[in-house]
């Protein structure tokens, strides 16, 4: 059986993560510190503010573990676990991890904020995570700020009055801005490609 | 493209659900996880939980993180909250957006919830009494405490606070399938934040109405998705118009 392991830190719907990895076929075990990491896939899940979230990445030894990431471990960050990838926020003052070259900004907009919602995506450039999804139907979304990185960064987007980063990856660490685990039937087969990447 | 959010709004009273007319008139649907699984065989495009429970003040975690261990839709969740470390606690188990309803004119509660989970994840839940003259008057405590507060009031406060969504609810629409009341939505709009209507929706046509109109708006649902017919019997469905 496919295993993942989820970070716990204790801001972030791990349990609902869980579910949907089960739905996907995957064993999902949560880990509240790297040296519990068994698994060659992890998962960063995360809601809440930027530098909330890298704090609690600092206490519990996953960020610097994160920082020197092994080449054979596949990564996943999901919302604000996809926007400590980048190297630094708009939202707040604290360094990110760096793994995906790239910033956090505020989204610029004339619609309303945060982008909340289903979204459909426009899908760039092929990559395991995205394969057999449905771009139409697309997936839920709440967020007010926006990972912009260098086009080879960037396996999709979503239009909201303005291009939004929805999938950035580089090498072995790839992050999602919106909620599989939230987004029915195409999150679970994304979590299901991610686990089989 | 955006899709037009449509939610169906379930209220929890006790260990099971419960749906009213006004804000009273208490009529049981059933038990949480089941309805819950039902909406996620709906594919529902969101769901929005609020604890009325009468006979307790607390929140009832132990029943939400079921629901959220369950749910494969995002949940925002209202009622009895009063402090930063429930609301962090409700995100921690999975609720996407908490909805701060009676205790929305505690400024600090809202902008520390904010600073602690985004201000993304930060719901205010107006609800709203209109009379015949059109005159607003706004209520905490599901409808028993009246807030001393205008429309332009309320807009001026809210403005400055770190918002993800405003839920207005119109108490005297609630449960009676009469269409939404949209008096308030011009004015709540400029502030620049995702608008959800509660309260009134008849049928499909309530909603392809309010939305020829107002597209950016998006939808709660009660009675329309729980209870059919004339004696109102409990039936689960999610009938959502293409808007």
């Amino acid at each position: 059986m496919r295993r993942v392991d989820v970070i716990d830190v204790g801001l972030g719907n791990v349990a609902s993560v869980c579910n949907s990895l089960r739905k996907a076929g995957v064993k999902a075990t949560v880990v509240r510190s790297p040296s519990e990491i068994s698994a060659e896939h992890l998962i960063l899940p995360g809601v809440g503010a930027f530098d909330a979230y890298v704090e609690k990445l600092e206490l519990s030894g996953f960020f610097e573990f994160l920082s020197n990431t092994p080449d054979n471990l596949k990564v996943l960050g999901i919302c604000v676990g996809m926007q400590v990838l980048a190297e630094k926020s708009e939202e707040g003052t604290r360094k990110g991890l760096g793994l995906v070259p790239g910033e956090v900004r505020k989204i610029r907009t004339s619609l309303p904020l945060p982008h909340l919602g289903w979204n459909s995506i426009e899908i760039h450039a092929d990559h395991p995570v995205c394969e057999s999804v449905n771009p139409d139907i697309g997936f839920y979304y709440v967020h007010g700020y926006h990972f912009v990185c260098e086009s080879n960064s960037l396996i999709a987007s979503s239009d909201y009055g303005g291009r939004v980063g929805s999938i950035v990856c580089k090498g072995n660490v790839c992050g999602v801005q919106f909620h599989p685990e939230k987004s029915h039937d195409n999150g679970i087969k994304l979590f299901s490609n991610f686990a089989s990447w | 493209m955006l899709r037009t959010r449509i939610s169906p709004v379930i209220l929890i009273d006790g260990p099971g659900l419960n749906k009213t007319k006004k804000f009273k008139n208490y009529k049981y649907l059933g038990d949480a996880i089941n309805v819950l699984k039902i909406f996620n065989e709906l594919s529902v495009d969101e769901l929005v939980i609020y604890d009325i429970t009468r006979d307790r003040n607390d929140i009832n975690f132990d029943l939400l993180k079921k629901i959220n261990r369950e749910a494969n839709m995002a949940i925002t969740y209202g009622g009895k909250i009063s402090s930063v470390s429930q609301v962090e606690e409700l995100i921690n188990i999975g609720c996407e957006k908490v909805s701060i309803c009676s205790s929305i004119l505690d400024r600090e509660l809202i902008i520390q919830s904010a600073s602690k989970v985004g201000a993304q994840s930060i719901a205010l839940t107006l609800d709203y009494k209109e009379n015949l003259f059109g005159s607003v008057s706004y209520y905490g405590n599901f409808g028993k405490n009246k807030l001393a507060y205008s429309t332009d009031e309320m807009l001026s406060y809210i403005s400055g606070l770190p918002v993800g969504e405003i839920i207005l609810q119109n108490i005297n629409y609630d449960g009676l399938k009469m269409g939404y009341s949209t008096s308030l939505i011009d004015e709540y709009s400029k502030l620049g934040i995702p608008l959800k209507i509660v309260g009134g929706c008849k049928d499909a046509n309530s909603i392809i109405d309010v939305h020829s109109k107002f597209s950016l708006v998006s939808y709660g649902v009660g009675s329309y998705f729980c209870l059919k017919g004339k004696l109102d019997a409990v039936l689960i469905s999610y009938e959502r118009p293409d808007v």
